[in-house]
């Protein structure tokens, strides 16, 4: 009996192949370079390609003309960011609340926590104190990320609560997430008919998920709140694999299994409210994600958060450069995301259920 | 049991008149019951004449017809599949049909009215096939919930493709294609209506006659089989008919949520038992209750706006849907 088969037996890491650090360095560095190859691509195209010198030379402040910095750094270049950094988000979202609940299926928008924070998010423009809702395009405040974390774990908690999920099968939670986010939806179009003033009127644009009219100012919005969550979230790794592990174990070993649980899951919340508030609704890269994430790099949760976080930046990037190079009329990047997620979301259930 | 079922019927039927007289009578002009007799003898004037034949009368006859088919097609179908959660919301039936619809709209807007309804019906049976054929490709009998979800990814899906044709089309359209989306009766005058009247009239009286073969599909696929009946026929057909229902409903008001999920637990618990051959008919009545009640909320609450009946039947649907969803959970674990 060798070290890895003794590694094969733990629970959490069952038919992986424990993978070395080196493989795992290797699969960052290739993440990376796919994320700035299609960093480049979201960039160069668009309404006026733009070539990869031109490009280089307006990013490094040296623009061959006026035209090429306006459009470079003023539009391609943040829409490009907040992608970047709202899919990265999302995935760590997912993995995340994946880990704490031990369901590979609970993803943000599979436990009504998305839904949760559009709900909230909707009420609060309604009401629209000014520190929620700039009267810009498409902006909300800072701020208006609390509310809608607090949205999202309260849609988080109600589900969990309702479907009592350390009892039954992974289908449970999500089929009851997925009910309570049906009403939830429900409620935030009722809240935008009634509200009808021309805030809510914009609202109801900001959450068809899209990247396009992301600009600096989006930025601003959401760098604050990834710089504080991520880490955050990545030094909740241990947690997470204990909490994997399952309560028995986790309390055994030491942690309070409950509030490790509780604090994973704001963090998530939070994290998808921050991603959510700037990008509107995008589905289903918390649920993609920490799935490649995890075929990649095994199930330990210190390789598996970072490698989330890489892999929902790829995929929301790629969602965005691809919505835009097959069509020209500007296509939501959220449709894009339903359109795969979906499809994706089938092809694990069907795995699920004839394993 | 019989007693409760006429009991109950005639509650229902009475609460549908009332609905029925409120719907007439209340809105902008409000007219008495005076009023009413004067304009039915020839009096009033245009204006309450044109309000109560071809306003008013329209929109309650749509609501009672279209709540009585959404009904009856999602008890079919709970019955049918013998999964509480069946309906055509939850199995993406709705949102196929809908998105059917908007592509109506955006790509072929001059398309003669009475072949909508196929179109929608298309969009909502290639929704039920796949379905269908991911559940068959999942190899073991599932359970309810797993339905649930291959539907629910299917709606996402859909939704994806509704936004899509809605980024296609101009401003306008985006307007009436998000009347699609939540539902609502008000368009309209007579004209749609008689267009799905053919629809109505035969699927109305095709799902209320299900009732035997629906109780033996509940007992059981071997009991079924051994009565007579060919399961997978049986089922094919009872798919193909709550669809063409809510196709008809979809083609006309658009994707109504929540009345055939929550119209035939509440028949179900009214009469006290799960008889198909009773449940059938109560559900019609509960079904297009609920439809006219919330669409005569729809127009009253925050008149002079309207809101979507969409929202007023869930009001009164998702309860009943969380209900039935806490009860199934709860039967899952023991």
């Amino acid at each position: 009996m060798t070290a890895t088969s003794t590694l094969a037996m733990d629970p959490t890491i069952k038919d992986r192949r424990p993978l070395g650090a080196r493989r795992f360095g290797l699969t960052l560095v290739a993440g990376l370079l796919l994320l700035v190859l299609l960093v480049a691509w979201s960039v160069m195209i668009g309404t006026g390609d733009i070539s990869l010198g031109d490009a280089v030379r307006a990013l490094l402040g040296r623009p061959s003309s006026r035209l090429d910095h306006t459009i470079v750094i003023r539009l391609r270049l943040p829409r490009a960011l907040v992608g970047v950094v709202a899919g990265g988000c999302l995935a760590l979202a997912g993995a995340l609340s994946q880990a704490a609940t031990r369901n590979a299926l609970a993803s943000p928008d599979l436990t009504g926590v998305s839904a949760g924070v559009v709900f909230l998010t909707v009420v609060a423009v309604g009401f629209g104190p000014s520190w929620i809702y700039h009267p810009d395009d498409l902006l909300l405040s800072p701020w208006s990320v609390l509310v809608g974390a607090l949205g999202g774990a309260g849609a988080g908690a109600l589900v969990l609560k309702l479907a009592s999920q350390r009892k039954g099968d992974p289908v449970r939670l999500v089929l009851t997430g997925v009910i309570v986010g049906l009403l939830l939806a429900t409620a935030t179009s009722f809240v935008l008919m009634v509200w009808g003033s021309s805030a809510t009127l914009e609202a109801s644009f900001w959450f068809i998920g899209s990247l396009n009219a992301r600009v600096w100012p989006h930025w601003n919005v959401l760098w604050p709140w990834a710089a504080v969550l991520v880490p955050v979230a990545l030094a909740g790794a241990g947690w997470a694999n204990l909490l994997q592990l399952g309560d028995d174990v986790a309390v055994s070993l030491g942690a309070d299994a409950r509030r490790a649980r509780a604090g994973l899951f704001v963090v998530s919340a939070t994290l998808t409210a921050g991603a959510l508030v700037v990008v509107g609704s995008i589905g289903f890269i918390g649920l993609i994600g920490p799935h490649i994430a995890r075929r990649l790099v095994g199930g330990d949760l210190r390789r598996v958060l970072p490698a989330s976080l890489l892999a929902g930046a790829i995929l929301l990037s790629a969602a965005d450069v691809g919505a835009r190079a097959f069509t020209t009329r500007a296509l939501p990047t959220g449709t894009v995301t339903a359109l795969l997620g979906a499809g994706f979301f089938l092809i694990l259930l069907v795995r699920q259920r004839s394993r | 049991m019989l007693r409760r079922l006429w009991l109950w019927s005639a509650v229902l039927g009475l609460g549908l008149v009332g609905v029925g007289l409120a719907t007439i009578l209340l809105g902008i002009p409000d007219l008495t019951l005076a009023q009413l007799w004067g304009i039915l003898d020839g009096e009033g004037t245009e204006l309450e004449r044109l309000g109560v034949y071809h306003l008013r009368a329209p929109r309650l006859v749509l609501a009672c017809l279209s709540g009585a088919a959404l009904g009856l097609a999602g008890a079919i179908m709970q019955d049918g599949l013998r999964n509480p959660l069946a309906g055509p919301e939850l199995l993406g039936v709705s949102s196929g049909a809908a998105t059917a619809a908007a592509m109506v709209i955006v790509f072929r807007p001059s398309l003669p009215g009475y072949l909508v309804p196929w179109i929608t019906l298309v969009g909502g049976l290639l929704s039920a096939g796949i379905v269908l054929a991911v559940i068959a490709k999942m190899g073991k009998p599932s359970s309810s919930a797993v339905l649930v979800l291959v539907g629910a990814a299917l709606s996402a899906a859909f939704a994806g493709a509704l936004t899509v044709v809605m980024v296609l089309g101009d401003q306008q359209e985006f307007g009436a294609i998000s009347r699609f989306m939540s539902g609502s009766l008000a368009s309209i005058g007579w004209p749609p209506v008689q267009r799905v009247l053919p629809w109505f009239a035969l699927g109305l009286p095709a799902a209320l006659m299900m009732g035997r073969v629906l109780n033996l599909l509940q007992a059981g696929d071997d009991i079924a089989e051994s009565k007579g009946v060919r399961v997978v026929r049986a089922r094919l057909f009872i798919l193909g008919l709550g669809s063409a229902l809510t196709a008809a409903v979809v083609s006309v008001a658009g994707a109504i949520s929540f009345v055939a999920l929550a119209a035939p637990h509440v028949a179900r618990r009214l009469v006290g038992t799960n008889d198909s051959r009773l449940v059938l008919p109560v559900t019609a009545l509960a079904g297009a209750l609920q439809l006219s009640a919330a669409d005569l909320a729809a127009r009253l609450v925050f008149s002079p706006v309207e809101v979507s009946v969409g929202f007023w039947t869930a009001l009164c649907g998702g309860p009943v849907l969380l209900w039935v969803l806490h009860r199934h959970l709860r039967g899952a674990t023991e």
